[in-house]
């Protein structure tokens, strides 16, 4: 009785030492722990628009990175734009960008100055060494005349008439104003821009030939806290994009939708958006001809507002 | 064998402990209880004549004159003992319990008397170890299926890097319970969640008892008498929660003599205190922790922002010579840290229990036994700058509660009704963007039943419902539960058991476990205004000793949970989700082999689970082309493997424990790239960068690395005549695993768990 206890207590302690013993080598066994999962579904993320009306046409493509951050280098991609029998190989350029004062980061955009053809469909296409491809199809739409702008001063109301426009996409206008402030003082603001979308009954996605109000002063006006009367416009500009169906459309989904339902890509093999549109961009001011009729005014060059200064 | 070493009180069948008319409107609720359904009765209760802590499972019989035995029971959770219908004449009432001396009186049962009742105080004998009891614990202790007796033996086992054991080291260590790592305080057990567990002290709830380094709790080896561990199948007395029940009772202060220990390692100090106040009548016990790993793991060039600290005071009467006593409670803890050590957010919680409780027995009537609780519990929990926290949550209760013991022949009827008021409070900033309700008061009741009716000699069934009623928020709702156990041999420690039952929580704690980084809980009631969550338990286990020293235990067991709020999917790696509901599955196995040699010591346990939650959601069908979805959520360890081996030589104790488990559930990334968005204007990528985001796969379909983890103390004991001292040297982690915490998939940060962390520790205490 007592040896059969002694051999139970033997055996007993022999498999716990065993347990342990297997533990400890084990334990020189480091497992690797990779987190990324394979991915074959996402080359690259392609995003841009494709602007008629623009001199030179930028377009971000990026491999679908394993790490957040990304260091410069040259993309090893090859971009081609193509329509027909017509194809563009689109240039690589490295652009740092500064998130916040201490941080930069990197990203390739693809850029051609080959002019486009409106109302045809292109097809943007990445590719590299390794056999990674993706693609996005959109068409351009037709070009659109420069849209008339009606502009009250009594009011500081404009009215702004477009036409052959195929959908809406952007209506944006962007001013700078100059004030008097509580304390009597002087006032510039820096330049301000109002999505027409969202604060006048302004249709999005609407075609073909119509008239819109521009009535943003008296929401400046209660921002500033001053009498519409009390603002001087020294600069506006209206920015007018016609699009089409390459335009995303349920722009204000949440972000867990956005980014996996490929319902709001155009791009297969990857992630993004490649659009094709016509933009104008004309002063927000009554232009006349010798006749004294209202006519369109000469457009404007798009203006990098941060590279600008204003005020006193 | 002394005889003489005993002090006895008789209550005669005088009505001492005066039942007022509320408790006997209460008693007469009980339809059940007959009065006069019986003839003569001898109860009693035995405690330990030092501190008057109710002895559980200590034998007592009756034998005639000429010393044959006539009957004989054993004690239960309370330290009661009924005999019913006990013939006329006079007997011998003997009653031991190992560790202490034997009890012996005389005592006349005639006409005269409906009831005797006993007050029985058992000497501490000698074969006591320290202040340890040298008992068969476990092993011959009347347990159901998914219960664990735990005493101050195990948790002294386990080795903790401190210099007293604590329960939450030891409860680590038992298959089936998961801890996600060594900070955070969050075990799940079963695959039920943290917010699933109910932790009692003293019959008082602890909103969050662990604290946020995880090898500590509320309660350290000093304060604790026992502690039952419910895995599941848990009876109807407990009610609220949905996956486990902790009940722990602490130990009373010393009535005749003061005793008092202190220690410190580089991860903690504490100091215990215990005395009595009126010799012979009122006790009081003291013990505050502080945590040092903050200050400490600098010297390791390896920082652990981490704090805690925690105070405890009990306050106890003697068991008067009615059977009666008192007691009441104070605890209050604060935990404040980063589970993130390098820019994670900081986490704090507050903990605050302030209870009493008395109990006696029943001098007249049917029921043999009643204790009354009362109880305040609070909870304060937020993160986010330590300065602003984006995210507070707190929920406070006010609980009474009546628990009843009823012997009517030889049907033993356990009731009891309570009623509670709860207080909740959030503040999350659209972190859970869809509980909009700051502000919530709930008032509940309930009242359960449950019945033990033994079938002939070696079955025994335990029938039980519970009920509950929430006024404005949730309907009368029933839990009917069912235990029934089979001893072929008719031996206590060798049965076959089985449990089923239904179990609802009205508060559900609501947590981002996405990541399994997070422990912020939001204490809710359930979401959209739904039902309560609910689950089914259904278990069965076998357990049998094999020879003297060894024994092993095999339960398996299955959990269905209904609404349980879960964070919604989302793509985007950032700590903010909206809640949805999920129904979850769990089926697992739980095998324990213990050793239990007088010098050598050992427990193997091994655990396989797996739990799948089943969820429906929005994007759902966008996504994946199915609007239901099933997964593993990120606390479904498949395998979990502990083992525990320790020698206790003379002076000195060596004790180890290593732990295995297999890897953790996550949501992998598929890569990353930048979020070009059109809402409002033309996008310009040679001035804007976009937002980077990280591109994920389906939930939860990786697996982090396994986890194993070697834990080693030895200790000394150096006898100071008086005190004795205890040093102790040890190590967590001896092979310096890399053990990973969690897995940041946006800052692809992998956070890993405590390195090898070696550590000494130094304890005085009073000796015994």
């Amino acid at each position: 009785m007592r040896s059969t206890a002694k051999r139970t207590a033997f055996l007993f302690r022999s498999l716990v030492f065993c347990i342990v013993l297997m533990g400890l080598i084990w334990s020189a066994c480091e497992s690797p722990f990779d987190p990324l999962a394979e991915n074959d579904a996402y080359a690259f993320s392609i995003n841009g628009v494709v602007d008629l009306s623009a001199d030179t046409q930028w377009v971000r493509v990026m491999p679908i990175r394993d790490s957040l951050t990304f260091a410069a280098k040259k993309s090893n991609a090859t971009v081609l734009l193509s329509s027909g029998s017509s194809t563009i190989n689109m240039k690589d350029s490295v652009f740092a960008y500064h998130p916040s004062i201490n941080d930069v980061t990197y990203a390739n955009n693809f850029w051609t100055k080959d002019s486009l053809v409106g109302g045809v469909e292109y097809t943007l296409s990445a590719s590299n060494d390794s056999g990674a491809f993706a693609s996005a199809t959109f068409s351009i739409p037709a070009d659109f005349p420069t849209p008339v702008v009606d502009f009250r001063p009594e009011t500081k109301i404009a009215y702004v008439q477009v036409s052959g426009i195929e959908q809406l996409v952007v209506a944006e206008a962007t001013y700078i104003l100059r004030y008097i402030d509580a304390n009597g003082r002087p006032q510039t603001s820096p330049p301000l821009t109002v999505n027409q979308f969202e604060v006048e009954s302004v249709e999005r996605y609407r075609s073909g030939d119509f008239t819109f109000r521009v009535n943003d002063m008296p929401y400046f006006a209660e921002q500033l806290g001053v009498s519409v009367e009390g603002i001087t416009i020294l600069y506006s500009e209206i920015l007018i994009i016609s699009g089409n169906d390459s335009w995303p459309r349920n722009l204000d989904i949440d972000d867990d939708l956005y980014v996996l339902s490929e319902d709001f890509y155009n791009v297969e093999g990857g992630l993004g958006t490649v659009s094709g549109v016509v933009s104008k961009r004309v002063p927000l001011e009554s232009c006349y001809d010798s006749n004294n009729d209202l006519v369109a005014c000469p457009t404007l060059p798009a203006i990098n507002w941060d590279e600008q200064r204003y005020g006193d | 064998m002394s005889y003489s070493s005993f002090r006895i009180s008789k209550g005669s069948n005088s009505l001492v402990v005066k039942i007022n008319s509320f408790w006997g409107i209460l008693l007469l609720f009980s339809l059940f209880s007959v009065s006069n359904a019986f003839s003569q009765s001898v109860r009693g209760i035995i405690s330990d004549a030092n501190n008057a802590t109710p002895l559980v499972s200590a034998n007592i019989v009756l034998q005639t004159t000429d010393e044959e035995m006539y009957a004989g029971t054993s004690t239960d959770g309370n330290g009661l003992f009924v005999f019913n219908n006990v013939d006329e004449g006079t007997y011998i009432v003997k009653a031991t319990y190992i560790g202490y001396e034997m009890y012996q009186d005389t005592i006349v049962v005639d006409w005269t008397t409906d009831v005797i009742t006993l007050s029985i105080e058992l000497e501490p004998g000698k074969n006591q170890l320290g202040d340890i009891v040298v008992t068969q614990r476990g092993r011959e202790a009347d347990v159901d299926v998914g219960q664990q007796k735990i005493d101050r033996i195990d948790i002294r086992r386990a080795p903790t890097p401190a210099g007293s054991g604590d329960l939450a080291t030891y409860i680590q260590t038992l298959p089936g319970v998961v801890a996600t790592g060594d900070r955070g305080g969050n075990l799940f057990i079963r695959g039920g969640t943290p917010s699933e567990n109910l932790t009692l002290i003293d019959g008082a709830l602890v909103y969050q008892p662990f604290h946020i380094i995880g090898f500590f709790s509320v309660f350290p080896e000093e304060v604790v008498t026992e502690a039952d561990f419910y895995a599941g199948g848990f009876g109807p007395k407990y009610s609220g929660r949905t996956s486990s029940v902790l009940d722990v009772k602490l130990r009373n202060g010393d009535l005749y003599e003061r005793h008092w220990s202190a220690s410190v390692s580089p991860f903690i100090g504490q100091i215990y205190f215990e005395s009595p106040i009126k010799k012979g009548e009122t006790a009081l016990i003291v013990s505050a922790r502080n945590s040092f790993i903050d200050q400490a793991s600098n010297l390791y060039g390896n920082n652990q922002p981490m704090n805690f600290n925690s105070q405890l005071i009990k306050y106890n009467k003697a068991i008067s010579a009615a059977g009666s006593t008192c007691s009441a409670l104070f605890m209050r803890t604060k935990d404040e840290g980063q589970l993130d050590y390098e820019e994670g957010d900081v986490y704090r919680w507050n903990n605050f229990v302030l209870g009493g409780k008395c109990a006696a027995l029943g001098q007249q009537g049917s029921v043999s036994f009643f204790d009354i609780n009362l109880s305040v519990s609070h909870i304060s929990n937020e993160v986010g700058d330590p300065n602003d926290p984006e995210r507070r949550s707190s929920a406070t209760v006010f609980n009474t509660q009546v628990n009843m013991v009823q012997v009517v022949n030889k049907l033993r009827l356990e009731y009891g009704f309570y009623t509670n008021i709860r207080w909740l409070d959030h503040e999350i900033n659209d972190y859970f963007i869809d509980l909009n309700i700051e502000k919530r008061v709930l008032l509940g009741s309930g009242a359960y039943l449950q019945t033990i009716i033994p079938i002939g000699e070696k079955i025994q069934l335990k029938p039980g419902v519970a009920a509950s009623w929430y006024l404005f928020r949730y309907g009368v709702s029933l839990e009917p539960r069912a235990q029934v156990s089979f001893q072929p041999r008719g031996k206590k420690n060798e049965e076959l058991s089985a449990a089923w039952g239904i179990y609802r929580q009205p508060l559900t704690g609501i947590t981002d476990f996405r990541d399994a980084g997070s422990a912020f809980t939001v204490w809710s009631t359930a979401p959209y205004d739904g039902e309560q969550m609910t689950s089914t338990h259904a278990m069965i286990g076998w357990r049998q000793p094999l020879g003297d020293l060894i024994d092993y235990s095999i339960e398996g067991y299955m959990k269905w949970t209904e609404d349980l709020p879960v964070s919604t999917w989302s793509t985007i790696a950032q700590f903010n989700t909206n809640v949805s509901l999920a129904d979850g599955e769990t089926q697992g196995v739980d095998v324990k082999l213990n050793y239990d040699g007088r010098v050598f010591y050992s427990s193997v346990g091994y655990g396989y689970a797996i739990t799948e939650y089943t969820t429906a959601q929005d994007l759902f069908s966008t996504w994946f082309g199915e609007p239901i979805q099933k997964y593993n959520p990120p606390h479904d360890r498949r395998h979990q493997v502990n083992v525990q081996a320790g020698l206790d030589f003379e002076k000195f104790k060596i004790n180890l424990s290593w732990d295995f488990g297999t890897g953790l559930p996550y949501t992998r990334p598929l890569g990353f790239d930048d979020l070009i968005r059109f809402e409002d204007s033309l996008p310009d990528v040679t001035t804007e960068y976009g937002t980077p985001r990280v591109i994920l796969d389906k939930p939860f379909t990786g697996r982090m690395p396994e986890f194993h983890r070697l834990n080693v103390s030895v200790e000394k004991s150096i006898d100071l005549q008086t005190l004795w001292m205890k040093l102790q040297v040890g190590a967590i982690n001896t092979y310096d695993q890399r053990n990973i915490f969690y897995y940041d998939v946006y800052t692809q940060r992998r956070i890993d768990q405590l390195p090898f962390f070696p550590y000494a520790s130094i304890k005085v205490e009073t000796k015994r």
